[in-house]
């Protein structure tokens, strides 16, 4: 794929995000910028507290009281969503343009409204249809992600459906308002593995049909091998790579990422300790010196302590902030579970 | 060999029901499996499908309504006598799975660790005694001594689990229920407790029972693994086993959706979805739980096993 200027649907500047509490600041977001394609996944990953969850509330105006945004630009279609200030001004992004799937179907749903009506009433408020029609509507969009027997369903609450299914109702809640960007922030943490396959083909298929940009959100780089064309990997409220899918996979160029593949049980030898990131991800009230992953990787270069890293690009699509990558820095070779992963890119590309 | 290990614990024919005696609820139907003492036993299914009631049923939070639980060689389900009660409460331990919601939020960690003791007879320990027992816990799963006087919400998720390991350690149990010890948890914080749990059973001789839905962390943990499908257990062998030659369609299904970290072999993977009528059973073609190599039970139907029999 190669994408134009044109292509951008959600361009995200140098963003800072801070949070007042008990009278310190939190730097969350500490400059961000991405830029979002038409039609692309992407998925951003990253430990919990390293802000992804914070970055996506800004597009959609969803920040805690004490949050604000310090500087930078959110522009969607032209606009710019940092200057949007009264929830008048979100009612038109809010699931028209911009929707959001959440975490726990156990709590993102009102139990103590029907199905159908939960998905009527977004129905109503955003395709702006009635009575006979919404009703038609709502049942159109329960079969299209695969509940069956609509009219049944229509009548029945949320703790009538299994965790699965509850998730499924608040992807149709999302897609019902045909929006053009769909957020997952962590679509299947709550759900088993095989349920957490199933959902993601649903978000997929939906995808295609309705031509929607996908942004998921997870701390798990297995999950998203299978859905996202590109991966930004988040650290500390930065972004530390981002790449089409199979170059971060398969040949990942900061130390954070190594240690998060690395870290997968599913590439862990039997009998012999899993790799784990030693330390702490460090306290956002302080101000982060050089690179903010330097005190976990026991690989830091002195440099990393002192100046933070620009971005190097590795290809046109694939960069990352990282000294490493820098002409006069030593070679350091990543860590062997990446080197077999590598190599299984390679042979099977070539 | 095999043969030769001692069975920590033995599970004969369990059945638990729920609800009323009109409306009963089988929720574990006649299973059979046992543990050897020193092994990491995996007991994989989705939600619903009765794992953790097994576990519950083994440290006696639910009644059992049919079958056997016997630790080290002694029946312990059903009336015990109260000596025998007080030895499984202090020797059979459980971690939860959710750090967050498991501990105390109103009690210092020295309470929610120590608390055990309170209960089993270590009354006669001092204060200064029972300090001790708690710093020397509280390092051995890598916290600091200190963090005793603090309260559970100062804590991140990882920290929490350990405190939950170190709850579970104060009673120097020799079995070890874990329930979905690290589902709850950061992919970067999950590779430190898998790690802690096999060091501590390294150190001290410890049986688990790792209870889990995600198999490709079973696999990296247990010696051997046992899929259950809806109160029953589908298939029973060794981890490598198990991954080599799944037999069940369920244990397949399952196999099928672990996420992969590797993108081009994803892409061309198929899901596999368990249809349990694909098994056509009738009356006279009933599933039975059998050997077919030594140490991988499977349960099907005679009709199936000539078909499983092909797969070696």
């Amino acid at each position: 794929m190669n994408y134009t200027e044109q292509d951008v649907i959600l361009s995200v500047q140098d963003l800072n995000v801070k949070f007042t509490l008990r009278g310190q600041v939190l730097h969350a977001i500490r400059g961000v910028s991405l830029d979002v394609h038409q039609g692309e996944s992407l998925a951003i990953v990253g430990e919990s507290g390293s802000g992804k969850s914070v970055f996506v509330k800004c597009t959609m105006g969803l920040l805690d009281a004490n949050g604000f945004i310090s500087s930078g630009s959110i522009l969607y279609n032209g606009m710019d969503l940092t200057q949007n200030r009264t929830d008048k001004d979100w009612l038109n992004i809010r699931g028209r343009e911009i929707a959001m799937v959440f975490q726990d179907p156990m709590t993102s749903l009102n139990p103590l409204k029907t199905i159908g009506k939960q998905i009527q009433e977004a129905v109503e408020l955003h395709q702006g249809l009635k009575g006979a029609a919404a009703y038609q509507m709502v049942l159109e969009v329960l079969a299209d992600v695969g509940i069956d027997e609509p009219e049944r369903r229509y009548k029945q609450y949320p703790h009538e459906f299994s965790g699965g299914m509850r998730q499924r109702v608040v992807i149709a809640i999302a897609v019902a308002c045909r929006p053009k960007i769909l957020i997952c922030d962590e679509p299947t943490t709550a759900l088993d593995v095989t349920i957490q396959a199933q959902i993601l083909e649903l978000i997929r298929a939906m995808q295609k049909k309705y031509n929607l940009t996908t942004i998921y959100i997870t701390h798990d780089l297995g999950v998203v091998a299978k859905v996202a064309d590109r991966i930004a990997v988040m650290y500390a409220g930065d972004i530390v790579e981002i790449g089409k899918c199979d170059e971060v996979f398969y040949d990942p160029k900061h130390p954070y990422t190594w240690a998060l593949l690395s870290s997968l049980p599913q590439l862990g030898v039997k009998n012999e300790p899993l790799y784990s990131i030693q330390g702490t991800p460090p306290n956002l009230f302080y101000e982060v010196r050089g690179d903010a992953f330097a005190p976990r990787n026991p690989k830091a270069l002195k440099i990393d302590f002192v100046e933070r890293p620009p971005f190097f690009a590795v290809t046109p699509t694939h960069k990352a902030r990282t000294w490493l990558l820098d002409p006069r820095a030593p070679k350091v070779e990543p860590p062997e579970h990446i080197r077999t992963l590598r190599e299984k890119g390679v042979n099977r590309v070539g | 060999m095999a043969e030769q290990r001692k069975k920590l614990i033995e599970v004969q024919d369990l059945t638990v029901k729920f609800g009323s005696k009109r409306h009963p609820f089988t929720a574990v139907d006649n299973v059979s499996f046992h543990i050897y003492q020193g092994e990491t036993f995996g007991l994989v299914g989705e939600s619903g499908s009765g794992k953790t009631t097994i576990g519950r049923a083994i440290i006696r939070i639910h009644p059992t309504a049919g079958g056997k639980i016997l630790f080290d060689g002694k029946q312990i389900n059903g009336r015990i006598s109260r000596s025998l009660d007080r030895e499984v409460t202090q020797r059979i331990q459980m971690i939860f799975q959710d750090p967050m919601s498991s501990l105390n939020e109103r009690a210092k960690v020295d309470y929610i660790v120590s608390e055990g003791l309170y209960a089993s007879g270590h009354r006669h320990l001092t204060p200064e005694q029972r300090q001790e027992k708690v710093s020397k816990v509280l390092s051995d799963v890598g916290l600091l001594p200190e963090f005793a006087s603090r309260f559970p919400h100062e804590f991140s998720g990882g920290q929490r689990q350990r405190i939950g390991i170190a709850r579970a350690l104060i009673m120097e149990p020799d079995f070890i229920i874990a329930d979905e010890p690290i589902s709850a948890l950061d992919v970067s914080i999950r590779a430190q407790v898998l790690n802690l749990l096999s060091q501590l059973q390294k150190e001290r001789n410890l049986t688990y029972l790792f209870i889990a839905h995600d198999l490709s962390v079973v696999r990296f943990i247990c010696d051997r693994i046992a899929v259950i499908h809806k109160g029953k257990i589908v298939e029973l062998a060794e981890s490598e086993e198990l991954f080599a030659h799944p037999l069940h369609p369920y244990t397949r299904a399952l196999l099928s959706a672990i996420p992969q970290p590797d993108p081009i072999a994803e892409r061309q993977k198929t899901l596999l979805v368990y249809d349990p009528s694909c098994h056509h059973y009738s009356s006279t073609n009933q599933p039975s739980w059998q050997e077919i190599i030594p140490g991988h039970y499977v349960l099907a139907s005679q009709e199936e096993m000539e078909e499983y029999r092909e797969h070696f």
